[in-house]
């Protein structure tokens, strides 16, 4: 009896439906709606770990036969493929933060001038996973494990969207409404390269791009064709002996190489289809709360919402990155450095994005520039944050997203250096720095024209992100 | 009942937040019976799969043909899809 109910409250499914249930109780929804949602929870959880399962599979023989092929180790950048083979590996741990986060993330919003609530929840369970992938590759446990995450993951949920905020209300033309996407970093450096370099360039939207372009936003086929690409080079480069002998138990060496390319793709898939399922109710919840209980409470909202105005700039953006990306891979092969091949969906979301910020301050300049910057950051971030990821250093896939970088690079290293108490020291002394700058953030609102055309708060909004992350 | 699906990009974020402004919009119509909400992603829809489709502008060249399709200029302006739901409801 006593095992049964140790092995109930370990098991992390049962653990994703038991909070769930709670919030659908708490939230006095009927009895069919409270059955409903927490079935639906835990399913959708349970299929991004089966999505994980055949992710780690797929890119299990990837990264044998690029490390064959080449000589050094192949990591792609698939934010779905990496949090859900963290899921798996540490479903509850990621789960349990990814609440207490959203909390720490209400809390800030209510107590400090900073009202950004994050309800993208697909992107704070990325983030939730990233944090704790890093916590435990620093061997971290207990309520300090608990602790450092709900805190890092809460002060990001505000962070991220406050940076941008004075990009995205010039975007959007709109102050209700934030930008809540983990790429958060990169876009605010594109907005601010396109004001220093942009100058007089005119809008993408007054470019010509081909409608066959379009295609583009289709995911399962970019990822399908970009991951059957690399596997078929992956393949070609250790030749069909090593790969007909090791890995593909005689079958013919490029079949096998589309086969786990298309694989790839179905486990992407399936954690989206998962990640859905699992976030159906807790969006709603968290906006929930948003709406009744932060007066002026501004969602921070998935980034797409700032591409329709700017349909081009999101073409340009995604090219630009891809084409950093790839110039970014060209020096690590020349530098013989852990190679970051570009992944097509994150080059596309946070490149797009990057694009549009861009615009918004340079125009096409300021596209091409911020994306090209993305391309590079996301490059260049997994080199720095990659040895601090524990079980996930040999995954052969990672995470891109360029906050997602900052926290690893930073968590990582304070970590390491400093230890778990020291991080949460410092994590605890940025939120008393949240809750004291009111005066600042007043002088900010009632000066915003100084604040736009000021360029040493720039500088200074710049070093204070580096000193947070 | 009648389906009303909003389709973005992978269907996680920004069609949900549409999805629930709609569900706030029918419940003001005092429509929500009379509709159900759903949202997908471009690569997974069909035009099968509602009555009427929702996608933002930057989308609409890269979904197939639906009959009935509401093409949005802002992802969160509340007034322009309250607007354009009701005349194409009524």
């Amino acid at each position: 009896m006593l095992k049964m109910l140790r092995d109930l409250v370990l098991e992390p499914s049962i653990v994703v439906g038991g909070i769930v249930f709670l919030g659908l109780v708490l939230q006095r929804k009927s009895l069919e709606a409270t059955v409903k949602g927490t079935l639906k929870s835990v399913i959708g959880f349970m299929v991004i770990r089966i999505g994980g399962n055949i992710i780690t599979e797929s890119v299990e023989p990837f990264g044998r036969m690029f490390q064959y092929g080449f000589h050094v180790s192949g990591v792609i950048l698939s934010v779905e493929g990496a949090a859900g083979i963290a899921v798996g590996k540490f479903g509850m741990e990621i789960s349990v933060v990814m609440l207490l986060g959203m909390t720490v993330n209400l809390i800030l919003a209510r107590i400090t001038r900073f009202r950004y609530v994050f309800v993208t929840g697909h992107q704070t369970l990325f983030m939730a996973g990233m944090i704790v992938v890093c916590m435990k590759g620093a061997g971290i446990s207990g309520w300090i494990f608990y602790a450092i995450g709900a805190l890092a993951l809460g002060i990001l949920m505000v962070f991220s969207p406050a940076i941008l905020q004075k990009y995205t209300r010039q975007i959007c033309k709109n102050d209700s409404v934030a930008l809540g996407h983990f790429g958060g970093s990169a876009y605010f450096l594109s907005a601010w390269l396109g004001g220093i370099y942009g100058e007089n360039s005119k809008s993408t939207e007054e470019m010509h791009i081909p409608k066959k372009l379009a295609f583009l936003r289709d995911s399962s086929v970019t990822v399908s064709i970009t991951m059957i690409a690399m596997y078929v080079v992956a393949a070609l480069a250790c030749g069909s002996e090593f790969v007909e002998q090791n890995l593909s138990e005689g079958k013919d060496y490029l079949v096998y190489a589309i086969v786990q390319g298309l694989t790839f793709a179905v486990g992407f898939t399936v954690v989206i289809t998962g990640v859905r399922w699992f976030i159906n109710e807790i969006v709603p919840a968290v906006k929930g709360i948003a709406d009744n209980w932060i007066p002026n409470a501004k969602p921070a909202v998935d980034s797409p919402v700032v591409f329709p105005y700017a349909p081009n700039a999101l073409i340009v953006g995604f090219i630009s990155s891809f084409l950093g990306g790839l110039i970014s891979l060209g020096i690590m092969i020349a530098c013989n450095l852990t190679v970051i091949l570009p992944g097509v969906v994150p080059h596309f979301f946070c490149g797009a994005t990057a694009g549009v910020y861009g615009n918004s301050t340079g125009g096409r300049r300021g596209a091409i520039l911020g994306g090209f910057l993305n391309g590079v950051l996301i490059s260049f971030l997994p080199v720095i944050f990659l040895p601090h990821l524990g079980e996930l250093v040999n995954a052969s896939v990672t995470f891109p997203d360029a906050d997602m970088g900052f926290a690893g690079v930073f968590l990582g290293d304070w970590l390491n250096r400093i230890g778990s108490y020291g991080t949460l020291t410092i994590l605890i002394g940025i939120v008393i720095i949240m809750i004291l700058i009111p005066e600042m953030m007043d002088d900010m609102e009632e000066n915003q024209d100084e604040w736009f055309t000021f360029d040493t708060d720039e500088i200074l909004k710049e070093s204070k992100m580096t000193n947070k992350k | 009942m009648k389906r009303i699906m909003t389709v973005c990009g992978t269907g996680l974020g920004s069609s949900f937040l549409v999805e629930m402004n709609i569900q706030k919009i029918l419940r003001e119509l005092g429509k929500e019976q009379e509709f159900e909400t759903c949202h997908s992603s471009v690569y997974e829809m069909s035009a099968m799969d509602a009555d009427y489709f929702i996608v933002a502008n930057d989308l609409k060249d890269s979904i197939p043909p639906v009959e009935h399709l509401i093409v949005l200029e802002s992802l969160i302006d509340e007034d322009e899809l309250r607007e354009k739901l009701t005349t194409f409801l009524s």
